[in-house]
């Protein structure tokens, strides 16, 4: 009583906090710090073991620390022409593949969120069903193959072009969008065309910022396309580069004619830590954007 | 404003049609015909023949592109033909190679490692046979490369590919038609020295000296100390590299009375596993064996806290590096295979005209089967041969007293990786092969005691001489036999053992493929060659 008397004369708006509500507190921050520490040590180690010196590394010596810093590694790594090309390969994969599927994306959920044009609770159905059924790995494969699209980086951009998921958000939040302000566009003369472009579009923006962060991080990190659909060495992508190089190390058969010259622990671990840095750096940019990105098109109004 | 729209969406429009147009053409370069040229006589072609471009798809190796490192540019000089190449990935080729061949493989040849693939397209007819092109268009093939080797490797009669041999243990400058022997255990010479004690020769003499380790612990690891340290594959690793031998077990098969016995039935199998489970009881080999990667042997090792583990002598370079920083003043040294009560000091390999580095096979769906035999047949030049794996007197190598040293860095930037290139090999490849190995006087020591100190304990295990036809058929049961064998040994070392969990694990070994494979090898030996 003494308290709510004081709290009243002092701070008629602060709520005091009880020992329940710091003892929660303190539980959670603990319990977020120990899962961040979690998340980021392994992280930690690679970046520490790309930086230390290729002694230390062989032998287990190096933990979050760099030992015997060098920047050796690195240097060799950004300069070698195949991780270049791998590099180049997934930076314009990444760009033009987000363009195109965004593009491609936004103007397939438009009409299907008009839900009163005849037919379209058909289409849509047609696209939910992709999302439990799929063609299959092979005869997706032998398919490909016919369109001669193998081995070219047409496929990684083309191939997966319209996530169902991202398009159902854009579609959830076109449908949250006003009809009064299309009704009026429409009074005033405009075509479907121009109310897509003008008002829609920059309404959109959010929406279409989050399916782009999620886009452009799918195409950055995807393995699996590249390693099924890609032969040539020229056309390689990032994480393909990647795991063949961490896979070349671990087998020991192929080392003894080519006298254990597989690329060291050090620099496979540079490759990596370089390969993360384009995430790294759009990240905080985009950070918001990834939060709000699923349930943009979920609230109405 | 409407119109700035409109010119938007016709770019975007334009580049998705570019990106489409752009990705389908084809990703080769039309370069020059250079068939015209003869080279010194070696070429059988008529000048001014036009020679077909060859795609091959080949494995992975990193650090290098094939189509641009020095030894294709020398090879598209002197034999007149472009062959442009793809990989495979270094993470599971076998299923993308089956996905290629499955979907008609667009490549004109592939070189490859695993025979077992090799055997199931030849059998669905997926290759091309060779015999008929090698007679017709390939005497450099039929010159190098044995009747034996090919024999081999006849599925219903006929041969699908070109096997490159592995190299071929030399005794002073002549072959001796075995394999070269590649593990055994490496010890720490200085801190033996420090003991005042000898190298090992019998297994009881290296159980005294792993005890020793444990007890006095002379590199003063404290708790940390481990006397032996071995991967998660200990149990068959050691059979083969250097411990086997002392129990009668070195190969995976014996001749016993003209028969082969699987090592499982051996009593020695049994032993060794009693060896086995005593050194891990008493501490002498690494509790954490079962769950150690490969690299973590290496790193208990070069940290020091490990006085022995078993490794290749091609990481004798890297080894002595790590321990430059580490364990200033260490030295290290191969132990000899050893011998006890049950059997004599023996590494186990591989038959030599059985043991394939690589191999080359020509899909059915080429249509340059011919230009591929004489591309090959024409790499097998002596001439063409030697500087594709040595490069150029003077430049690359030097050569004294017969024996090629090379030239550094020159060999390694324009030859190190000449052997991902090989389709075949010269007889004389043994002896240019020695280069390589000379690239690091540590990297030769090392090479040189196993393959020459210790070459007389290498015993050829009988069953690497089947051919492929039946190995083929027996592959999937050899796996999982294998892999019964494999747990078998890593539970009863370090959980139960006994004559009756034994009894019960040869049964289901035998149950599970044992008894067809007993049947089958030994049908093959009653006829084999001895």
């Amino acid at each position: 009583m003494e308290n709510q008397a004081a709290s009243g004369a002092a701070a008629p708006s602060r709520i005091r906090k009880t020992g329940e509500d710091y003892a929660v507190d303190i539980f959670s921050y603990v319990f977020m710090g120990l899962l961040a520490v979690v998340t980021l040590v392994p992280f930690l180690h690679v970046a520490a073991k790309a930086f230390s010196a290729e002694w230390a590394v062989t032998s287990g010596s190096v933990g979050v620390v760099p030992v015997d810093f060098q920047l050796d590694s690195m240097r060799i790594v950004l300069r070698s022409k195949e991780f270049l090309v791998a590099f180049g390969n997934s930076l314009f994969i990444t760009f033009v593949g987000t363009v195109v599927t965004l593009v491609v994306t936004a103007m397939t959920a438009y009409p299907l969120s008009k839900r009163n044009l005849p037919g379209m609770r058909f289409f849509l159905g047609i696209f939910l069903f992709t999302m439990f059924f799929g063609g299959g790995m092979i005869p997706t494969y032998l398919w490909m193959q016919d369109l001669k699209l193998l081995n070219t980086r047409t496929i990684l951009i083309v191939g997966g072009l319209i996530n169902v998921y991202h398009m159902l958000i854009i579609k959830n939040y076109y449908e949250g969008l006003p009809e009064s302000v299309e009704e009026s566009a429409r009074l005033d003369g405009a075509n479907n065309f121009i109310i897509l472009f003008k008002i829609i579009l920059p309404l959109s923006v959010p929406v279409y910022a989050s399916i782009a962060v999620f886009t452009a991080v799918m195409k950055w990190n995807d393995y699996f396309s590249a390693m099924l659909y890609i032969n040539s060495p020229a056309l390689k992508t990032l994480p393909l580069y990647l795991r063949d190089l961490i896979a070349e190390a671990q087998d020991v058969l192929s080392q003894q004619n080519s006298l254990g010259e597989v690329s060291p622990e050090s620099m496979i671990s540079a490759a990596i830590v370089a390969s993360t840095v384009p995430i790294l750096i759009v990240y905080p940019f985009m950070q918001k954007y990834f939060i709000k990105g699923i349930t943009v098109g979920s609230v109405k109004g | 404003m409407l119109k700035s729209k409109r010119v938007l969406a016709g770019i975007l429009s334009l580049l998705v049609a570019g990106a489409a147009l752009g990705g389908c053409q084809k990703e080769e370069t039309t370069e020059p015909q250079s068939g015209a040229a003869s080279q010194s006589g070696t070429s059988s072609q008529t000048a001014g023949e036009e020679k077909p471009d060859l795609k091959a798809l080949v494995g992975y190796h990193s650090g290098m592109d094939y189509n641009t490192y020095p030894v294709s540019k020398y090879l598209e000089e002197k034999t007149g033909y472009h062959v442009t190449y793809d990989t495979l990935p270094a993470d599971k080729p076998d299923d993308k190679l089956n996905a290629i061949m499955a979907s008609g493989a667009d490549y004109d040849f592939i070189i490859y490692r695993n025979k077992q693939l090799y055997a199931n397209y030849a059998q669905q007819g997926a290759l091309t046979d060779l015999e008929p092109l090698v007679e017709k268009y390939g005497p450099n093939i039929t010159k190098n490369i044995s009747k034996e080797s090919f024999d081999n490797f006849r599925i219903g009669g006929k041969y699908y590919m070109i096997p490159s041999m592995n190299v071929n243990l030399l005794k002073g400058k002549e072959t001796t038609g075995k394999t070269t022997i590649s593990n055994s255990v490496i010890i720490r010479q200085d801190i033996l020295e420090k003991l005042g004690a000898s190298i090992p020769k019998t297994i009881d003499e290296f159980t005294a000296l792993l005890q020793r380790i444990k007890d006095e612990d002379p590199n003063q690891q404290g708790a940390k100390n481990i006397p032996l340290v071995a991967g998660n594959s200990f149990g068959t690793d050691f059979m083969g590299m250097g411990l086997g031998g002392a129990f009668g077990i070195a190969t995976s098969w014996v001749d016993q009375n003209g028969k082969l016995v699987p090592r499982e039935e051996l009593p020695g199998f049994k032993e060794y596993i009693r060896y086995l489970k005593e050194l891990y009881s008493k501490g002498l080999l690494d509790k954490e064996a079962p769950a150690n990667a490969a690299n973590t042997t290496k790193e208990k090792f070069t940290s020091g806290r490990a006085f022995a583990f078993i490794d290749g002598w091609w990481d004798f370079p890297a080894l002595l590096d790590a321990f430059k920083k580490t364990q200033p003043g260490a030295e290290i040294t191969f132990l000899p295979a050893l011998s006890g009560k049950l059997g004599k000091a023996a590494f186990g390999t591989s038959s030599y005209e059985n043991a394939i580095d690589t191999f080359l096979m020509i899909p059915h769906s080429s249509q340059h089967a011919e230009d591929v035999i004489k591309y090959v047949n024409l790499k097998l030049d002596e001439e063409i041969f030697k500087g594709m794996v040595l490069g150029e007197e003077g430049v690359d190598y030097t050569v004294k007293d017969g024996a090629y040293y090379p030239i550094l860095p020159a060999f390694m930037n324009d030859r190190g990786n000449a052997n991902e290139y090989t389709t075949g090999v010269t007889k004389s490849y043994s002896i240019y092969w020695q280069a390589r190995v000379h690239k690091d006087e540590n990297l030769f020591k090392a090479f040189h005691q196993l393959n020459g100190d210790y070459m007389d304990m290498l015993v050829v295990d009988p069953i690497s001489r089947l051919p492929i036809e039946i190995s083929a058929q027996l592959a999937q049961e050899q796996t999982v036999v294998n892999d019964l064998t494999n747990q078998f040994i890593v539970q009863s070392v370090t959980g139960d053992f006994s004559d009756e969990t034994y009894q019960a694990f040869l049964e289901q070994w035998k149950s599970q493929g044992g008894d067809d494979i007993i049947k089958k090898v030994n049908d093959w030996y009653a006829t084999a060659k001895k």
